[in-house]
């Protein structure tokens, strides 16, 4: 088999357990694979990020919303798969900005994994929309990708206006524009356990946009699972 | 199918295995291609269409590997297709006889005719030889090796016996290809033998041509009892090395394609120059499919080129399921190969050994087991050293001497084998440790297997000592099995001219081990001499022993001090703990001797003596307690054990059958070990009608030339209507009992 990102090829057995117990073979060379750094070890409660061990149980910027008596409880938790290093950007860069959508496939174990351990079959998945200006440049919505690996059907629940690059403005620029989301349609979201599917987790803004709209149309709580937290 | 190989090759040594035929490999066949067929559905129809593909293959194979010769004695063309073997006075070999193979046993009656065979004999000579064509052996020892079958997996079926080998007979025919590559072969090994001294040649003809008959018995006994014999096999290691070598210098003279083109046509040529044993088909079967993938520019994963390897060998030859060395062979590398990630991971080069040493260790534990019955506590640490010794300097060095004989590095060499053969000497023979565990059951071995790939998966995750202690727990159930066993044996050995019987309780209360064999030590001379001759003791005694796990013996029991009685003592001694030795008054001189040197208590014993164990008894029924000669002065034993009365007559003759009978007028035994292997002058008409025997089994040898057994005795034996089992025709002959009932189990029925 060749590596889904290098194309080199590489043994798909690259273990014991693998071979004996025939589990899916990972779509990556080991190399590439050991490029990517999972999040482990203790966890900020709130948004998810690797603390130190002596540090509180939830992290300073999630300190500052909490504060915040507009954004206090409006997300319930996020929580992300892998670190945003060099490799990361590289991989996120050919794939959301390149298109090279194949590349979402060795996503797929470690982001079930995640959201195996953090959430479950009680949550419903609702991908962060893309807009449609955005949605035709892009020729695909990263966070729907993201959404189809999971084990769940996901819902198309809300959609967005068109604005700025995000990556283009400042956390206070940011938290000060308008929401850019709006309910699709009149989804049954009565109740609901919501959790949003994105590929980055920077300052939180997008999700918690999100996040509020569905808390006012009545879900019951919103959580967020990103590929990275940057 | 990139990179999945692996799962086509399982496929193939399973249904080959299920052929065979075996309905435990059909059980895991089907239950495999049940996994593979949810697990892995792509993977389901190839491996479903390798397994028929070799099904179907090895039956057709099997069916066709029948002779067309018939036995008897004739004169026959005989063509010599590989030079001879020749050890002391007996010369053999592969030989083809009406386009068939044929094994050629020949010994040679004068030095000048043994010198002038060895000069004349070369791969492609046809001589027309009168001789009787016999059908070999097959094995007439429990766990003993089948010289048949090996034979028959070698498409042969006849021992040719030539009555004499005449040159003026003999013309040269024009030789084959395989035939001229073998006989260049033969000369590189004289070359060797004749540049170094016999030590160092021993090892560099190994080295380089695979050829081990130079090797010392005692050095080749200990490489393999400390599991280093793979070194001395030309294996994956040396064809790399060599590969890499000749590409390194032909790249100068010529393009990569045409220097790949090259090795791709050199390696089979190789592979016969090397001896073509499994591991070196192995070795350079991959070395081709790695270079021809090169050739093609693409990349192979190791894996899977060990796969098609494993493939490729089995079309070439689907006996090789069963051959030892193949099994070692791609045991070993597949395990190091799915290892390799973690291995990969260790940093300093003496972990990657030691890991390196206990992956190979751990994945050929079951194999040992299964087929040297013992395992060596050095293994390990002694692989730590000498691997990177081999490949790194004794190899190349060895082909270094064997290409330019230049004395310093002669010297070297010799120096570094004699050092490492002083070190395999000390770690075996004077210091070995060794744990003898005995050929697993079926149940144990499926356990060891299981907590090798238990100990695998644990060590990946980090935890090496959790595995470990799987292995360790499984090794101390085999320990202790024979324990638990509730049956107990009696073993009448077939050890030729001679008498060997093994008693082992129920539940291993005691092992008595009543007379060992022995071959008689003939004067010969210097040139007749065979580096290895038969010896009963470590061939078939103590290997049995071992096979059945046995660690210690209770009793030596030794009859009386004849050659082929108490011969292979010695042998016994070495190899296992004698906890007491007892013989008869007259024999107890010699005995006490013999024994010195092992420091174990001899006592004699006399008509009166008896014991109980386990649930029998034994009483010593002669001689009395004055000294008495010759055969009629043997221990004779008498048991009850599993619900039958025994007499084990040793070698008496009348008059101390009239002995016993006068001493013992209502001596009754349902078996009797009859005596002196069925002399005329033993088991007489009065001595049988008191005894009343219902079985009589006679230890005796194939054509002995004393004539036993006696055509009066077996008269004799059938008009008291006992069952007679003789070792020369039935081979060893069981007793498996438990609590009042079992059943005789003859190897030949």
């Amino acid at each position: 088999m060749n590596c889904l990102l290098c194309h080199s090829p590489y043994n798909p057995i690259a273990n014991w357990r693998q071979l004996l117990f025939l589990e899916d073979f990972d779509v990556l060379c080991p190399r590439c694979r050991g490029a990517f750094q999972l999040i482990d070890g203790r966890l900020c409660e709130m948004c998810g990020r690797s603390l130190e061990e002596s540090a509180p149980s939830i992290c300073a910027d999630c300190l500052d919303w909490e504060e915040d008596e507009r954004w206090r409880g409006v997300l319930a938790k996020n929580r992300s798969v892998y670190v945003y290093n060099e490799w990361m950007k590289e991989v996120i860069a050919l794939w959301k900005f390149r298109g090279d959508y194949v590349v979402a496939e060795a996503f797929r174990q470690p982001l079930t994994a995640v959201f195996r351990r953090d959430f479950g079959s009680g949550w419903q998945l609702v991908p962060i929309p893309l807009s449609a200006e955005r949605l035709h440049e892009r020729g695909f919505n990263q966070a729907e990708a993201l959404a189809r690996l999971l084990p769940l059907p996901s819902v198309p629940w809300l959609a967005r206006k068109h604005s700025e690059k995000q990556s283009k403005k400042s956390r206070r620029e940011r938290l000060e524009t308008d929401n850019p989301f709006f309910l699709s349609g009149h989804p049954p979201i009565n109740g609901k356990r919501i959790v949003l599917i994105d590929d980055i987790y920077t300052t939180g803004v997008t999700v918690r946009h999100a996040a509020r709209v569905l808390l006012e149309a009545g879900a019951a709580e919103v959580g967020s699972l990103t590929l990275v937290r940057a | 199918m990139r990179g999945q190989t692996v799962y086509l090759a399982a496929a193939a040594l399973l249904a080959v295995a299920a052929a065979s035929p075996s309905p435990t490999a059909w059980c895991f066949l089907i239950v495999y291609l049940l996994l593979l067929f949810i697990r892995r559905p792509p993977v389901f129809l190839p491996a479903f269409l390798t397994a028929l593909f070799f099904f179907a293959y090895f039956l057709i194979v099997d069916h066709d590997n029948e002779t067309s010769l018939s036995g008897g004695r004739r004169t026959l063309n005989v063509r010599f297709t590989a030079p001879p073997a020749f050890d002391g006075d007996r010369m053999q070999g592969l030989v083809e006889i009406n386009g068939e193979r044929v094994q050629l046993r020949y010994v040679m009656r004068t030095r000048a005719e043994k010198e002038a065979l060895q000069a004349y004999l070369t791969p492609g000579t046809v001589c027309r030889i009168l001789g009787t064509l016999e059908r070999p052996q097959s094995a007439s020892n429990p766990y003993a090796f089948d010289y048949r079958r090996y034979l028959r997996f070698q498409r042969v079926h006849w021992l040719f016996l030539p009555e004499s080998v005449d040159r003026s007979v003999c013309a040269r025919a024009r030789p084959t290809v395989a035939e001229r590559l073998l006989s260049l072969r033969e000369a590189g090994v004289r070359r060797i033998e004749a540049h170094l001294p016999p030590e160092a040649a021993g090892i560099a003809a190994a080295l380089i041509y695979g050829e081990r008959r130079q090797l010392d018995e005692e050095v080749l006994a200990g490489y393999q009892q400390l599991g280093l014999i793979h070194l001395l096999a030309i294996s994956g290691g040396h064809v790399t090395l060599l590969v890499s070598a000749a590409f390194a210098l032909a790249i100068r003279f010529m393009t990569r394609e045409v220097a790949v083109l090259a090795l791709l046509v050199l390696l089979p040529v190789y592979a016969v120059l090397a001896g073509a044993s499994p591991s070196v088909l192995r070795a350079c079967a991959t070395g081709m499919i790695v270079l021809a993938v090169a050739w093609k520019k693409g990349a192979i994963h190791p894996l899977d080129a060990l796969s098609w390897t494993a493939l490729v060998l089995l079309v070439f030859d689907p006996y090789m399921v069963w051959d030892v060395g193949f099994q070692l062979s791609f045991v070993v590398t597949f395990a190091l190969l799915v290892h390799f990630p973690a291995l990969s991971a260790v940093r300093s080069l003496g972990g990657r050994l030691l890991q390196t040493a206990l992956v190979a260790q751990l994945a050929a534990l079951p194999l040992l087991l299964y087929h040297f019955y013992e395992i060596s506590v050095w293994s390990v640490v002694l692989n730590v050293l000498f691997v990177p010794l081999y490949s790194w300097i004794l190899l190349p060095l060895a082909l270094l001497v064997a290409a330019v004989p230049f004395a310093p590095f002669v010297w070297l060499f010799c120096r570094l084998v004699v050092f490492t053969n002083a070190i395999v000497r000390f770690f075996s023979t004077d210091h070995g440790l060794t744990l003898v565990l005995g050929r697993p059951s079926p149940w144990g071995l499926a356990l060891c297997v299981a907590a090798v790939v238990a100990a695998f998966l644990l060590w990946e995750r980090g935890r090496l000592q959790r595995g470990l202690a799987a292995v360790a727990a499984a090794l101390a159930v085999q320990f202790a099995a024979p324990y638990m066993n509730a049956n107990g044996e009696v073993t009448v050995l077939d050890v030729g001219q001679g008498d060997c019987t093994v008693i082992e309780l129920p539940g291993r209360k005691a092992v008595y081990l009543l007379d060992t064999g022995g071959t008689l030590d003939i004067a010969r001379e210097p040139w007749r001499k065979r580096a290895r001759p038969f010896s009963v003791g470590r061939d078939v005694v103590v290997p049995f022993l071992k096979a059945k796990g046995i660690r210690t013996i209770d009793k030596l029991i030794l009859t009386h001090d004849d050659a082929d009685h108490i011969g292979a003592a010695p042998d016994v001694l070495r190899a296992v703990r004698v906890k007491e030795i007892v013989t008869s008054p007259h024999a107890l001189p010699t005995v006490r001797q013999m024994a010195r040197p092992f420091s174990v208590p001899v006592a004699a014993a006399s008509r009166g003596q008896r014991w109980q164990e386990g649930g029998a008894a034994f009483a010593i029924l002669h001689p009395e307690a004055g000294n008495r000669e010759d055969n009629n002065g043997s221990l004779v034993l008498f048991a009850r054990l599993g619900g039958l009365t025994w007499l084990f007559a040793a070698d008496i003759e009348k008059e101390a059958e009239q002995d016993l009978v006068r001493a013992y007028p209502h001596l009754r035994a349902d078996v009797l070990k009859v005596a002196h292997h069925g002399s005329a002058t033993s088991t007489t008409e009065p001595f049988l009608r008191t005894v009343k025997p219902r079985v009589a089994l006679i230890s005796v040898g194939r054509h002995n030339r004393y004539g036993h057994p006696a055509r009066e005795v077996l008269v004799r034996l059938k008009q008291q209507g006992a069952i007679i089992w003789r070792t020369d025709q039935n081979g060893a002959i069981r007793y498996v009992y438990s609590e009042k009932s079992g059943t005789f189990q003859p190897m030949k029925p």
